[in-house]
This record gives C-alpha cells, structure tokens and sequence, in this order.
C-alpha cells in the first residue's frame, strides 16, 4: 500500500532519559548528519576561497580537513547505524529501515550518505593521482572533483531524506509530552528546511563558474540558473508541507552563504602562487549569493493559487515564473552587485577578486561588451530556452517533491 | 631527414582494468627545451658575495612543483628564501618568497620547493642572507608540461574496486527509492514492492552506467586537452646540398610548429643566434659545433667543415627574448660523402674526429683527431697540449646528482695552461648520451646560458607587472643590427661585449681548470665535447663516462 499522507501514528515505548528529552526522540545520527551536511559546504566555500586568495594547498589544508571531517562523520555514523541495526537492532528499529543485499538495514538517507562517505573516499587517491598527471588544481570541475562533489551532495541529500523519513512518519514518541512532540515536529522540520537549504547552497556553489555577478548579464545565467534551481526548491518546498517552505529554504540559503562567505572576509590570507595579479590581504570568497529568495517567494504563490492544477500546467506556471522572476530581479542585482560602489563591501563582496586575476581589469567594476548578451533576438531566444528548460526542471521538482513526501524509511 | 626517435618506459595494464577505467600509456617523451632529455636546470654563479649552486628539478606537469637544492659556499648563511618569477609577469606578479630549510648534515646545503602554476617562461629566485649581506639569484626554467603517464595498476584496482562498491550502493539506492522506502514502518515486502525494487535497480544500474559513461568520455576529453597544451617543440628538418662547389646544411624549422611561438624573437646566445652540433650516429667519432646564419626566421644554413661522410645527429640551438626560452631542434641529416670544402663560413665553427665508440684509436688521418679521454686519464689535445678530467676513475658517476665536471689543461711545456674566451665562455660542453636520446649544451654557469639569466634579471628589474616587447619585424631587426655589429669587433672587444657581468669568472677558470656543474639525467653511456681556446685556437677534448 502506498501512502501520501496517511502514516500512522507510531507510539514508541523508549527509555526516559534526560539525552532523549534534549534530542527530542530524535536520533542522534539526524543531528550529525545534518551537521555534517553544514561542514561540508563551508569547507567547500572555504576551499573555493582558499584558491581564490592563497592558492597552494596541501591534501590536508584546513577546508580539506573540514570536507573530510564532515563526509567521514556522517559515512561512519551512517555505516555504524546500519551495522547497530543489522546485527543487534529490534525488529521495530528493522521495521524502519531499508532491508538490503540480504543482512543489511539501514535509512534511505544514511544509504546516501554511505555513499557519499566512500565517494569522497574514492575520490582522495583519485584526485592525489589526477593532481600528478594532469597538474595540481586549476579547475572546480574535475573528474575526481565530479566525484567528491557527488558524494558531498549524496551526503548533503542523505542528511535530508534522513530527517524528512523520520518528519513524514509522524511519529508520537510516548516519554515526550504534547507540547514536547509538537516541538519535535517541528524541530524535525526546521531542521529538514535547514538541510534542504544547504543543498540549494552546494548546487549553487558548484554553478560558481556560470554563475557569478559577471554572468549576470548574460542569457546562459538565466538558461543555466532557470533549469538547476527550481527542481531543487519546488521539490523541497513541496515535501516541506508548509505554504512558504521555498521562501523558507531559499532565506536559508542566501543567511548561511552570507554568514560563511562573511566570516570567512574576515580571515587575512595572502597570495602563495605566481602569477599574482591581485594583491589581496584577505579571504576573497564566491560573494554574494543569488536572490533566489524572490522567484521562490513566486513559486509559493503560485503554488498556493495553483494548488488544484494539474502537474504538468503548474509545471508551466512555476517554471514560466520562476524565471521571469529571477531574470528581474537577478539582471538588476547584477548592475547593483557589479557597478555600485555600495556593493563593494563585507555584506556584498563585490570587490572579491581572486588574486590570479589583474586588479584593475576594466571589467572588474562593470559590465564589458563580452560579459553581455546584445539584442532583442537573442534575448528572445534565451527567454524560450529558459522558459522550456524552467518548466521541465519544475516538472522535475514537482515529482521528486511527490516522492519526498512518500519516503518512510 | 627523419626524426630523432622517441623513446621511453611503458607500463601496461591488464585488459579489464582497461575496460574499468581510462588508462593510458605511460611515456616519458624526449623533449627539446635546451636540451634533450635532460630536464634538470644547474646554474653556478654569484649572488652578491656568495657563490652558489642552485639545482632545481622542474615538474613535468604543470601546474606542478620543482624541488630546488641550494649548495652555499660557506656556513655563515642565515636564510635562503625562494620564490617562482615568471617573464610574463615579473616580479611584481610574485608571490612572496618562502624559506627552505638547510640539510641535516649537509653545511651549506638547503632543500625547497617552488610551485610552478602555468606553463610559461619561468624561473626561481634564489635570495640568500648571511653574514656577507643579503643578495639574489634568477635561475631560469622552463616551467612545461611534458610528461604523461598512466594509473598505477594498484591504484586502478582500489578505484575500481570502489568504484563497483558505489555503483552497487547506487543501484540499491534506486531501488530502495521506489519500493522498500516508501512503505510505512514495519510493513514487508510485497511481490509489488519487489516489482518496483527491481525495476528501480535497473534504472539506477542504467544511471551508473550513463554516469561512467559521461565520466569516461568528460575524462578522454580533459587528456586530450591536457595533451594539446604539452609543450610541443618546434620541428625542425635539414638536408646537405652542394652550393658552387661547397657542401651547405640546410636548417628549416616547420612552419606548423611555431604556433604562437614567433621566431622574429630569436635573440643570439654567445652572440650566434643557432648553436647547432652535430655527431656521428652510432659511432660518434665525428663532431661539429657550427652557427648557422639565419636566411629568414624559419631558415638557417651553414657550411660544413670536412666532416666524415655518415648519418649525423642534429641538436640545434636558439633561444627566444620571452623568458630567456632555450629551444633545442632535432633532426637526423645524411652526409653522403666526405666534405671537400674550401671556405670558412664562421671562424668559431669547430670539428672534431676521435675515435669511435669502443674503439681505442681512429683511422683517420685528419689533423683535428683527438683521443677520447676517460675520468682521470692525461689525453693529447689537437695543439699538443694535454687534458684530464680530473675525476677519480674508481668512483662511478651516479644518475640524478649533481657532479662539476672539471677539466685542466696542460701546455706542452708542462705548464699550466692560459684559457681564451670561446664566444664569450672559458668553456662549452656538449653532452650526449650515445643513444642520442640525451643532449645538453653546458657552460661553467651550467645548463643554464647566461643569455637567459641576463634576460630574467633584466625583467625583474622592470617595474611593470607586463614585460614590453618590441612588434616582430622591428624586434627581428635590431638583432639583425646587432649580429652585424658583433661580426665587425675585434675578438678582444667581441668577447668584453659577449661577456660583460661575467662575475663567474674568476670562480670558472684557475690555472688552466675549468668546471661544469651537471646533473646526468639517466644511467647510460655519455660522450662528453668540451671546447676551450687557448693561443687564439679552438680546442676539442672528447671524453666517455659511464654512468650508473
């Protein structure tokens, strides 16, 4: 039997115990995973900002040790959950988990995070390798960068799906009173939102290349942006059950970049490798996020208005408006961000320059020739491209949503 | 004429590791910057009041890292720092130096690393501090990708294992997705579930499958790309052709090579804007150190001396103004008959006949025979004065470290020797391995021309970030001016204007000695040419090492 909605309620006999009141019956591995999930992506922003700003790295620089903390902790914790379960769980603990290749149990969500702990394994020696043969880093996207940024994300997913299961179970846990379930809903779900937002956060980082304010002039910023983006909100917002779960998720997003990217500024960091362009004495970092929070707050409109259609027509509809919005409101923050003085500061970053290019580049404070799509054509063509790619990237969304608010286990 | 062959070490990989993962043939290729097959940069010189040695091996991948030695002339040495200076940014686009640090046991001797991020022009500058003040050397280097290899075979089994190991957890994942994941606490499996279990595994083995698939082709793509941005030397072809009774060689660099390379930037090194030799192939007991003139940018002739008639190896050298760049040229050219010729091109164009490879003595009966001499062991020069290279006979030569081949000279008399400038050098060596697959030009500054240091020094002197560099044609020029006004000096004003900062100098000559720091790259037979001047005439010592 298949159900969206109607799990029943499980009414869990545990010990009462002072640990178990803090964690609200929540299992400790969602915590970890979730925060692992956050460690992950600063240590990624910082590496980016590392590269940016002192260039030469080591296997064990300080933002590789936090990405391997985080893929370690929550591969092993995961991995010690399944063991904990296979072997000496109860039926109960087994009754909720995935049963597989014969002996073993664990969370959809820790899978992927298993997962993601030996991709980011795999990836190490591969990248040690790669760096021999072909040069040490000069690129995001590598083959066995490809592969650590998949087991990153298959983490940062599984932290997601491991708390989504446990929120969609509504469970009732019997030593908690009421009130003190309400709030384990309801931390279950800030946390859900949290890690949704986190996922959104690494998605949008590793578009750094497309994406930036340099871009923002530009059709395939709005054609790239328009299909990676809504399929992860409106799935997210439609498994968080909750009317502006995309305004929610995308605030999440722009608070934690800022605050990283933010705290990371504050750090002094000088440049380590030749050629050196920029004289900087401080962390450069990928800046501002995207204002993604504005289509996101459309999309929850839209889907609110919308609720009765069809798939496939709200499809059109959030599609369509996801990236009429976010062409206005990104086109015109990508004058603000690139030309106004006002941007150029802790808040906005728009003075980051990584220190490999010139300082005083003409196209450093505004929009060049080569930085713009010209023409009414063009635009035109980039806004039918965006549009289709928007609506199937929304159709996207809308089913993995559909599944996100299935997952049991 | 063809070219030299390449060569190198591969390593095969079994059929299914192949199948598992991309892996290519490992081949370290013969590349011609400055030399063949010898990638190991040595420079001797002064910095300030210090004499130092610098050794630095650079990275055959770049980005990459060299690792530089520094041996110091003394133990009141506080500091060396090091830093990577490239001639497209100077100075100014440095970054700061770090220290490396001395040698447990070695006095004098310090170990570092530079990192090298583009393949460019590059150089390591060398800053030394200590009691006699603090003062800097520029050692240039070429900073090129030249080397491709392949996976371990360990390596690709472990990434193989893992990655079947991620491929299964993935199917599950899939699977799981569609059917267990969904059912509610303590439910069990249905035929449907199952159903879907499976369905899901397939469209997750499908999905690994497209993922590897895009992988493997995204991969086969970055090589391809890696492999076009190897440094790709300039090929060259030459050919002999009778011209009014006198036998020419004929020097054209392939127009396809030059990419962006501009020839018009071929500046003189020793003032001669080729220095080409060539050895007998196979017996090597015929050697000519020529200079061939520029007809345009891509041609050069010179006439031959009366070489034996033979297959010969070519090593042509030219340095570019950018970076102090030294490119080596190779070819392989037929002499089919012995040359008659009758005029002199060039008054510092030399041969030389010894004997041949394992072969005590020489038929021929040509005036420039010389004996090949070996480690320790007096040898008659062509005027009648003797050499030795003073190594000890018993000690072998090891691959890999850094060796001054010294070599005296004694007159007839007995006496020690006085040594002339040869094209502004108390010396120049040839080096090659008797396989041909290792050549090296060297100074008593090392492998490294004084040209190219001059040419680094000067661009950390500028004060711009962006070096300034004359159009082609006017660049072209004004060393055509230059040559011509070389060509008209005195010797004695020829070699001041050759060797003007020659603070090396006194270190690189005592008493009728001359050295030449070197690193032999791989164990092997070599043929040492060393070309020295004294009484006005150009001199040829020949000597064998044995290399381990």
């Amino acid at each position: 039997m298949e159900s969206t909605t109607l799990s029943p309620t499980i009414s869990i006999q545990q010990t009462d115990t002072a640990t178990k009141r803090l964690l609200l019956g929540i299992p400790l591995q969602i915590y970890v995973v979730a925060i692992c999930s956050a460690l992950v992506i600063i240590g990624v922003l910082w590496d980016i900002a590392w590269h940016m700003s002192i260039g030469r790295d080591g296997l064990f620089s300080a933002p590789h040790n936090a990405i391997y903390l985080g893929a370690a902790l929550a591969g092993i914790m995961s991995g010690y959950q399944v063991l904990k379960t296979s072997f000496w769980g109860t039926s109960d603990e087994k009754g909720k988990m995935v049963n597989f290749w014969g002996i073993f149990y664990s969370s959809l969500g820790g899978m992927f995070c298993i997962w993601g702990g030996f991709g980011a394994a795999t990836s190490a020696p591969f990248d040690d390798w790669w760096h021999g043969t072909y040069g040490l880093d000069v690129k995001i996207f590598s083959p066995p960068h490809a592969v650590l940024g998949l087991g990153l994300i298959a983490i940062q997913i599984g932290a997601m799906i491991s708390v989504l299961a446990v929120l969609n179970r509504k469970e009732r846990i019997s030593y908690l009173s009421d009130s003190q379930n309400i709030s384990r809903d309801n931390r279950l779900r800030n946390i859900f939102m949290f890690t949704a937002g986190l996922v959104v956060l690494t998605v949008g980082t590793f578009l750094t290349e497309f994406m930036g304010r340099w871009n923002m002039h530009r059709d395939s910023f709005y054609e790239i942006g328009s299909f990676a983006f809504p399929m992860f909100i409106i799935a997210f917002a439609r498994a968080s059950k909750i009317k502006w779960g995309a305004t929610i998720i995308t605030s999440i997003y722009m608070v934690v970049m800022i605050c990283i990217n933010g705290t990371l500024r504050q750090f002094p960091a000088e440049p380590l490798l030749a050629p050196v362009a920029n004289y900087i004495t401080f962390f450069q970092t990928t800046a501002f996020p995207l204002l993604l929070v504005f289509p996101a707050m459309v999309i929850d409109i839209l889907r609110d208005k919308f609720t009765s259609k069809n798939d496939w027509v709200l499809a059109v509809i959030l599609g369509i408006g996801f990236f009429v919005t976010f062409l206005v409101v990104q086109y015109n923050a990508g004058t603000f961000l690139k030309e106004s003085p006002l941007a150029r500061n802790w808040f906005f970053q728009s003075d980051a320059l990584p220190y490999f290019n010139p300082a005083n580049a003409d196209w450093r404070y505004k929009y060049v020739d080569w930085q713009i799509t010209q023409g009414f054509k063009n635009w035109s063509i980039a806004a039918l491209i965006s549009s289709v790619l928007g609506i199937l990237s929304a159709r996207i969304g809308l089913l993995w949503g559909n599944w996100m608010k299935r997952v049991q286990r | 004429m063809g070219q030299l062959d390449e060569a190198g070490a591969t390593i095969t990989n079994s059929p299914l590791l192949k199948t598992l993962i991309t892996i290519s043939l490992l081949f370290i290729s013969f590349f011609t910057i400055a030399h063949v097959g010898s990638p190991g940069v040595v420079f001797e010189g002064q910095a300030g009041k210090y004499n130092l040695q610098v050794y630095v091996q650079p990275p055959d991948v770049i980005p990459g890292t060299a690792q530089v030695t520094v041996y110091t002339d003394g133990n009141d040495i506080d500091k060396i720092r090091i830093k990577p200076v490239y001639f497209w940014f100077g100075d100014e686009g440095s970054p700061v130096s770090d220290e490396i640090l001395p040698v447990a046991g070695q006095t004098g001797k310090f170990d570092g690393m530079v990192w090298f991020m583009s393949p460019l022009a590059g150089s390591v500058e060398v800053e030394v501090s200590g009691k006699r003040g603090i003062a800097k050397m520029i050692v240039p280097v070429a900073a090129v990708s030249t080397a491709k290899r392949s996976m371990p075979a360990s390596l690709g089994w472990i990434l193989a294992v893992l990655g079947l190991f991620l491929v299964g957890i993935l199917t599950t994942i899939f699977g799981a997705s569609v059917s267990d994941s969904l059912q509610p606490a303590g439910e069990k499996s249905t035929p449907k579930t199952v159903r879907k279990r499976i369905s899901g595994s397939l469209v997750g083995a499908s999905f690994c499958g497209l993922l590897l698939f895009i992988g493997n082709s995204w991969w086969g793509g970055l090589t391809k790309e890696y492999l076009n941005d190897m440094y790709k030397p300039y090929r060259a072809s030459t050919n002999v052709v009778n011209e009014n009774g006198q036998d020419v060689l004929k020097l054209t660099i392939d127009s396809n090579s030059v990419y962006n390379r501009k020839l018009s930037y071929v500046i003189p090194d020793h003032g001669k804007l080729m220095h080409l030799f060539l050895v007998r192939q196979g017996t090597m007991d015929a050697f000519a150190h020529l200079h061939p003139q520029r007809k345009d940018t891509l041609n050069f002739e010179a006439l031959l001396p009366n070489l034996p008639a033979g297959k010969y190896l070519v090593y042509a050298d030219i340095m570019r103004y950018v970076g102090g760049f030294q490119y080596t040229l190779t070819d392989t050219v037929e002499i089919k008959n012995a040359v008659k010729n009758t005029k002199i091109q060039d008054p510092d164009d030399t041969y030389a006949i010894t004997n041949a490879l394992n072969q005590k003595s020489s038929n021929s009966l040509d005036e420039t025979i010389t004996i090949c001499g070996t480690p320790g062991v007096k040898t008659k020069l062509q005027d009648g004065s003797n050499i030795v290279w003073e190594a000890d006979p018993k000690k072998s030569i090891m691959a890999g470290q850094v060796y001054d081949l010294k070599f005296s000279v004694v007159s007839p008399d007995g006496k020690e020797a006085t040594l002339q400038p040869y094209l502004g050098m108390m010396g120049h060596v040839a080096v090659v391995k008797t396989d041909g697959s290792v050549y090296i030009h060297l100074h008593p500054t090392g492998t490294v021309s004084s040209t190219s240091v001059d040419v680094m020094q000067k661009r950390v002197e500028e004060t711009s970030i962006e070096p300034f560099i004359a159009t082609p044609a006017f660049f072209k020029d004004s060393i055509d001016q230059v040559l011509a006004k070389i060509q008209t000096m005195p010797e004695a004003q020829r070699d001041q204007f050759l060797m003007p900062n020659m603070n090396h100098n006194a270190k690189e000559h005592h008493g009728g000695s001359v050295k030449f720091p070197y690193v032999f790259p791989t164990a092997g037979n070599y043929r040492i040419w060393l070309q020295i001047k004294r009484n006005g005439k150009i001199l040829t010592g020949v000597f064998d090492a044995v290399v381990i």
